[in-house]
């Protein structure tokens, strides 16, 4: 028990420190978002402009209500239809190690 | 007798003013936008001006409207927005009348680089019996995505840069290569000039002609580099001659063509 311990802390740290460099030198996330006939776009990415793939995005209304998530597809894009009655959405992106952002469309964008 | 040698003396002294000033000014053209680095809390319509001066002094020539202006986003999507620009007058507090430049108001709808360029309708210069032709371009990044401001418009002569140009601290070098044709172009002069303010703390006096404009030469692989000591705008200017004449007044006349690229730097604080 005490070795696989060991073995599971010591493959934790190996994990841990494989993962440090990518994290230093990964970019910026960022997410985008703009409405057109009835739609919203929403567009993730990394500052080099790679897509974020498989990325968790959020929706929240102007009362900080989550109204619905979806996930990113291939090209870093997740669309959905404009929710009615809303005065500003909050996407939030989160591709994972701590990598988070967000983008508000208000009341403008949205029309 | 004696009448006639001043007269004479007045000549030769009005010439030499007139070469020295078409030697010390460097022609320009120039894309100035609003803002370079657009980030989601920004205005998503920026204002291009574009412009053909001497950025030195700050002085006006008169600008025809553009045969071509547009945009090349994230490398790949061009749009022709020459329908949109449009006629507007300034001066330079030195210069007595008003000349044209051109300008538009452009939203931007997604992340990536917006390269935009334009191609200018030749100018006649009578100071150096040839007509002026500046391939002019400027990078404006939207939203964090870093992509397309390395991509080539495929113009007769242009910088591609090798320093990303923007996010740029003063004292940084701007680095580029010159294309002609396609090809990189070896020891070709490229001028730089600071965008001089006409007042202000930033405003330069350059203490001889020579600190006007700057030069240097690209080298075997037509790369330039150059510092920029001051924070503001600076243009580079690739010059070669056109392979093709152009006719002024039924004569057959050399083309300087030009590739230039702006670029902003920022003080360290």
């Amino acid at each position: 028990m005490n070795k696989m311990g060991g073995f599971l802390l010591a493959s934790l740290i190996f994990v841990g420190i494989s993962l440090l460099p990518s994290l230093a030198a990964a970019h910026n996330v960022q997410v985008f978002a703009y409405v057109e006939d009835g739609k919203v776009y929403t567009e993730s990415y990394f500052a080099d402009g790679t897509p974020v793939k498989n990325g968790q995005i959020k929706v929240f209304n102007e009362k900080n209500e989550e109204i619905l998530e979806g996930k990113t597809k291939e090209d870093g894009t997740f669309t959905f239809a404009l929710p009615q009655g809303v005065n500003s959405l909050r996407i939030t992106i989160n591709a994972g190690m701590g990598h988070k952002s967000e983008y508000i469309l208000k009341k403008d964008d949205l029309q | 007798m004696k009448n006639i040698k001043r007269a004479f003396s007045v000549i030769i002294v009005f010439f030499f003013i007139l070469a020295g000033t078409s030697i010390a000014f460097a022609h320009f053209g120039v894309i100035l936008p609003s803002d370079d680095i657009v980030t989601p809390k920004d205005s998503k319509t920026i204002q291009l001006d574009i412009k053909f001066m001497h950025p030195m002094e700050g002085s006006y020539m008169e600008m025809a409207k553009p045969k071509k202006f547009g945009v090349l986003i994230r490398g790949s999507e061009v749009k022709n927005l020459t329908p949109k620009i449009q006629a507007k007058k300034t001066k330079s507090p030195e210069q007595q009348k008003e000349f044209t430049y051109w300008s538009l108001s452009y939203s931007i709808k997604k992340p990536g680089d917006y390269v935009f360029f334009v191609e200018p309708q030749p100018y006649w210069e009578p100071a150096e019996d040839k007509f002026i032709v500046h391939y002019t371009k400027v990078c404006v990044n939207a939203m964090g995505m870093e992509t397309g401001w390395d991509a080539k418009i495929n113009l007769p002569i242009e910088i591609i840069p090798l320093t990303r140009p923007y996010g740029i601290w003063t004292g940084n070098v701007f680095r580029g290569q010159v294309l002609l044709n396609g090809k990189p172009a070896p020891f070709i002069e490229v001028e730089v000039e600071y965008l001089n303010p006409s007042k202000g703390p930033n405003k330069v006096h350059p203490p001889a002609d020579p600190f006007i404009t700057q030069v240097i030469k690209t080298d075997a692989n037509g790369v330039f580099t150059y510092a920029m000591p001051k924070a503001g705008w600076w243009g580079f200017a690739a010059l070669a001659d056109a392979p093709w004449k152009l006719k002024y007044n039924g004569q057959e006349k050399n083309v300087e063509i030009g590739g230039v690229f702006w670029v902003h730097t920022v003080d360290m604080k």
